[in-house]
């Protein structure tokens, strides 16, 4: 996620660079010293309501002036210069629409805002229509689309001027699961094709399907940006867990109290044990022979942090 | 430095006339949408027909013509009128006492001594309107030979001494013009005595429908409602409706954006008046008095009340539009000054510009501009309002009214390029504004 | 009143009462559910057919609601209360303020007449002391108030009064209680009226009764003259009546705060200055029929008895007025009862 510096001759200008970058609203801090650098690959930005993830955004596409710091598109500052905003695409939360216009003139009058003429125009609003799936619908009115179909649309508009990078606020919010799977893959394809891809959602579970790089804010402070994997394993405080179900789980516990790497167990139901544990990796190397000899027979194994939800709550409760 | 061959430093600047051509039909497309539009154009259009309908009703009807001079009446019943009688010396008292000729209808000495309105004469000054001032205007404009043979005037009629050069000019039978108070038209006794009422009123009631709906119609009414209706939400509705940003977030400057924003109100509020002026230009044009089949010199009047017209939508819509940037209450911003160019039309009409305040408003910039046009388009007015006042013919309060010369002390050519330049500097002055505060607004 | 309640279907209010208007209205306005002690039983059948989920047994609510003025009051005290107050329609500043400006601007008359008897100039207080002109001009002369200020109080006040609530959807709130869409359209009438009524008639009643008292007039004065304020008064009150239903029908059509404002502003001053572009060239007064207030003032003057600036007869003024107050109204109530209770 960070630039590379290898020699003056190949510097890379990350797509979005955020330097301490700071907004508030009169009293209200909306995003507080915020350092971030994205180049490629698709990046999950997580956070609560009011976190800043919608402040952040608008801050990247030139609506907001950064109170504090420098907001960089390819190099340019975006709230100067809109030069920037020829290799961008922006899909933006609200689900407002020119309800009037079908979704190819929707998509033809974006691309022509970009430079293109009216043929070309044409021609690229009917490839990024087909791309997101619209393209049997794309004469009929916007007003008239259902929820994910206006998302699609929204996404089409976006994509029309094949943007290097691309933002997307909130792009699963209020679809169906069809809709949403659609989505996925599209963001997954953007994703694959080189392009960088922010893109913001509370379905904590859709964001680890589309993408293990996340970026966390609460509070409009950064909490957190990496591989989801790898936070969670700089977490060292936070114990892991190991969940297993067995009918005799007390018997289990004490097959497992002398490990050097477990510090604790505890009998959330009748059936469950769980372990807690500093080092995962230990634990599950040793796990097969301690079961073997204790001769218990255990139905279910599961590793209950390892997920962004978990991690999301440690970081956000400090737990 | 950018990665790929894609030069961004050019982008904002590069395919200009496609984005812009874009913008401006997008906007042109969004107009077109909207129950209001069609609500304006409709109304305006019912308006201009009514106003034509009681136009065309004026200029058919045929008023009362009144005798002014009175030389129309047999008296004495013998068929012949007492012009007939004087005119061949017989005694128009005594029925026996007739011309030994045909007896011509008695209506041949209605309106028989016409204005005249051929005004070139030698001695004639004229103003810096071209509007003749001091002199004599006229010579030889003695229809009935009444002024030139006062034998054949009833000796009872006879007024004051002078004769043939009762307003002392030293030309007889001839029509002296002075602004000692306001104009003075000063003729002979029995020149242009018994004008053509129907004429006289027709003519003067076409230039007062066609100044008076040129400026309240034109330029007071439509010059502020459309740009009401159309302007004010030119960029606040974008804003509130949040879809400001599919335009804006694209690579071209906000300021430029706004231009050709106002571009497609240009072009649809410019055609739609461009529109009704022709339609009432035709229409006056075949309809009113004229010497051929149609009212050619008409075309610099309409051209002249659209060119105020759409300069000063020009200057409304951008202040409208910027008051609409500042704040969510632009509307209301928008509704005060269009009171306050209420005030100063209402002041500009009736004190036909004396008052020093009206210069800040537009309205009365637009009503200069169709003043001096009608100075040239029809140099005679002045005249005909007060030579019409001194005959009380109808009409001629009509015309006072929404006649007016230019009030800025210049000459008419002069104050259309000034009117039409302060309307255009105030037009740039509130865009530079309005695009400095759009270029640093941020949307929340 | 109770009765015996079956285990099928029905909605139980606090212990098994019969639901009252009180469990209503904590339900519509308190901070619970309103049915925190309620039980509720549905009737299912036992077994699961094609096309059939669950057969349901409804019964008729005998329960007591509320008064309907109770109802009626409070969208009433709502539009009214939020000029002054919070926690009301939020009316927003700058409309508050002009109001307030116009306001005071209605009654420049009073000043006048006041500054008259302050300094004793005998000429500024009798231009300005009431009369029967000076009475009639505060309502129905057109400079300044009906060029500058009823016209645009009006304006702001019906701007958002029906088409905010089916911009924003908060139309809901009214349908989905026990309010019925006559009421709604009729308080939201009489919200609009009632704050117009304080600018016109109020500021008249400022007027007289203010100068009878600067002025020390007597009893003898008041008997003269009553007659004429209340003339004044009613002529007032035609034209509250009359801006408020075009004002509103305009709002009813439209999805804007501010095309009606517009619009109504375009009828009142549209028709006048073409009716009288029409008066000047034709000497024709028939167009003033289709401006409002040229009807208005033109029966206001025939009921206080001044000469009249109109050629047509007052019947046809009235007859106009009565028209257009009736299109009004049937645009009014029709766009009302047709309202999607949605976001539109």
């Amino acid at each position: 996620m960070n630039s590379q510096n290898t020699d003056n001759s190949s510097i890379v200008v990350p797509a979005l660079m955020l330097d301490h970058v700071s907004k508030w609203y009169g009293n209200i801090v909306g995003l507080n010293d915020v350092s971030i650098a994205i180049n490629g690959g698709v990046t999950g930005l997580l956070g609560m309501n009011g976190a800043g993830k919608s402040t952040l955004f608008k801050l990247i596409v030139g609506k907001l002036k950064p109170s504090q710091g420098t907001v960089r598109l390819f190099g340019i500052n975006p709230w100067e210069n809109k030069a920037p905003f020829s290799r961008i695409g922006y899909v933006p939360e609200h689900e407002k629409l020119y309800d009037w216009m079908t979704a190819f003139d929707f998509v033809t009058i974006m691309a022509r805002l970009f430079g293109h003429s009216r043929e070309q125009a044409e021609e690229r609003a009917k490839h990024v229509l087909k791309f997101v799936g619209l393209d049997d619908v794309m004469h009929k009115e916007l007003g008239k689309y259902s929820k994910g179909m206006r998302q699609r649309a929204k996404i089409a508009q976006a994509l029309v001027n094949d943007p290097d990078l691309i933002i997307l606020d909130e792009p699963l919010q209020g679809c169906d699961p069809l809709a949403r799977t659609t989505i996925m893959n599209v963001i997954r394809e953007l994703g694959s094709m080189g392009k960088t891809i922010v893109v913001s959602s509370h379905i904590l579970s859709e964001i680890e399907r589309i993408t293990e790089q996340i970026v966390i804010l609460h509070n409009g402070r950064l909490l957190a940006l990496g591989n989801l994997h790898a936070i969670r394993d700089l977490l060292d405080k936070h114990p892991h867990r190991i969940s297993l179900t067995t009918e005799e789980p007390r018997e289990l516990a004490s097959k497992f109290l002398n490990h050097e790497s477990v510090y604790g167990v505890h009998f959330p139901s009748k059936n469950e044990l769980l372990i807690e544990t500093h080092d995962l990796g230990k634990v599950h190397n040793d796990m097969p022979f301690i079961l073997d000899n204790s001769g218990i027979r255990v139905t279910a194994i599961e590793n209950p942090d390892d997920n962004l939800e978990s991690i999301l709550e440690y970081l956000m409760e400090g737990r | 430095m950018s990665k790929d061959s894609r030069p961004l430093s050019k982008s904002v600047w590069s395919k200009i006339d496609v984005k812009s051509w874009a913008i401006t039909e997008f906007t042109l497309r969004q107009y077109q949408t909207r129950k209001s539009t069609w609500s304006i154009a409709i109304i305006g259009m019912l308006l201009v027909t009514l106003v034509l309908l009681f136009y065309i009703k004026g200029q058919t009807s045929i008023i009362e013509s009144i005798d002014q001079d009175g030389d129309s009446y047999d008296w004495d019943g013998d068929g012949y009128s007492i012009a007939q009688e004087l005119q061949y010396g017989t005694d128009p008292n005594d029925a026996n006492d007739f011309p030994n000729v045909t007896a011509l209808p008695l209506s041949n000495w209605v309106d028989e001594d016409d204005f005249s309105y051929s005004m070139d004469g030698d001695n004639c000054q004229r103003n810096i309107y071209g509007i003749q001032t001091e002199g004599v205007c006229q010579t030889n404009v003695d229809d009935d030979g009444d002024c030139e043979r006062l034998d054949w005037v009833l000796q009872n009629q006879l007024l004051g001494q002078g004769g043939k050069d009762s307003n002392f000019d030293n030309i007889d039978c001839s029509v002296f013009i002075s602004t000692n108070i306001g104009i003075n038209v000063i003729p002979d006794n029995y020149v242009d005595e018994d004008p053509n009422d129907n004429k006289y009123f027709h003519e003067t009631v076409h230039r007062a429908f066609v100044l008076g709906f040129g400026k309240i119609g034109f330029a007071f009414l439509m010059g502020i409602f459309l740009p009401l209706f159309l302007a004010t939400g030119l960029i606040r509705d974008e804003m509130e409706s949040e879809t400001l940003h599919y335009l804006i977030g694209k690579p071209i400057a906000r300021g430029e954006f706004y231009a050709y924003r106002l571009g497609g109100y240009f072009v649809m509020t410019w055609a739609y008046l461009a529109s009704l002026v022709l339609i009432m230009n035709l229409i006056t044009g075949f309809i009113a008095p004229s010497d051929s089949f149609f009212r050619f010199q008409d075309i610099q009047m309409w051209a002249a009340i659209l060119f105020a017209s759409c300069l000063m939508v020009m200057a409304y819509g951008t202040i409208f539009s910027t008051f609409g940037i500042f704040t969510k209450y632009g509307m209301l911003a928008s509704i005060f000054f269009g009171v306050w160019e209420f005030m100063m039309a209402m002041l500009t009409l009736i004190g036909t510009g004396s008052f020093f305040v009206t210069r800040m408003s537009i309205v009365f910039w637009g009503m200069q501009i169709i003043d001096s046009v009608s100075v040239y388009t029809w140099s005679d007015s002045e005249y005909l309002i007060q030579q019409g006042s001194l005959h009380d013919l109808e009409g001629h309060q009509a015309l006072e009214s929404f006649y007016g010369v230019p009030s800025i002390g210049s000459s008419p050519l002069t104050t259309l390029f000034t009117s039409a330049t302060v309307l255009i500097i105030i037009t740039s002055t509130v865009f530079f504004i309005g695009q400095s505060a759009f270029k640093r607004k941020e949307l929340k | 009143m109770t009765e015996d309640l079956s285990l099928d279907s029905e909605f139980l209010g606090q212990e098994g009462a019969n639901v009252t208007g009180f469990s209503r209205m904590e339900a519509a306005y308190g901070s619970g559910d309103g049915d925190e002690g309620a039980t509720a039983a549905v009737a299912s059948k036992p077994n699961a057919e094609v096309g059939t989920i669950f057969e349901q047994i409804y019964r008729p609510w005998n329960g007591t609601l509320n008064s309907r003025w109770v109802r009626n009051w409070s969208i009433l005290r709502h539009h009214i209360y939020g000029m002054f107050s919070k926690g009301h329609r939020p009316w927003g500043w700058p409309v508050r303020i002009s109001l307030l400006v116009l306001l005071l601007g209605s009654l420049n008359d009073l000043f006048l007449s006041f500054l008259g008897n302050a300094t004793g100039v005998d000429e500024l207080s009798r231009l300005f002391s009431p009369s029967r002109e000076n009475l009639y001009a505060h309502v129905l002369g057109f400079f300044p108030r009906n060029v500058f200020c009823f016209p645009i109080a009006a304006a702001l006040l019906v701007g958002g009064m029906i088409s905010e609530d089916r911009k924003n959807g908060t139309s809901a709130i009214y349908f989905s209680r026990p309010v019925n869409r006559t009421d709604y359209t009729v308080m939201k009438f009489i919200s609009v009226a009632i704050l117009l009524s304080i600018l016109i008639v109020g500021t008249l009643a400022a007027y007289y009764v203010g100068d009878l008292v600067l002025s020390g007039e007597g009893w003898a004065y008041v008997l003269d003259t009553f007659p004429l304020f209340f003339a004044a008064a009613i002529a007032g009150l035609f034209l509250v009546f009359t801006y408020s239903s075009i004002g509103l029908a305009l709002s009813s059509i439209s999805r804007g705060k501010f095309f009606p404002a517009i619009s109504l502003l375009g009828i009142i001053l549209g028709t006048k200055f073409i009716a009288f572009l029409i008066s000047q060239l034709y000497n024709d007064s028939i167009v003033y029929l289709l401006s409002p207030y040229d009807c208005i003032a033109h029966l206001g003057q025939s009921m206080m008895g001044i000469t009249s600036t109109y050629d047509h007869p007052y019947t046809w003024s009235l007859v106009s007025i009565i028209i257009m107050n009736a299109i009004s109204l049937y645009v009014l109530t029709a766009r009302v009862s047709s309202m999607e209770v949605t976001r539109e």
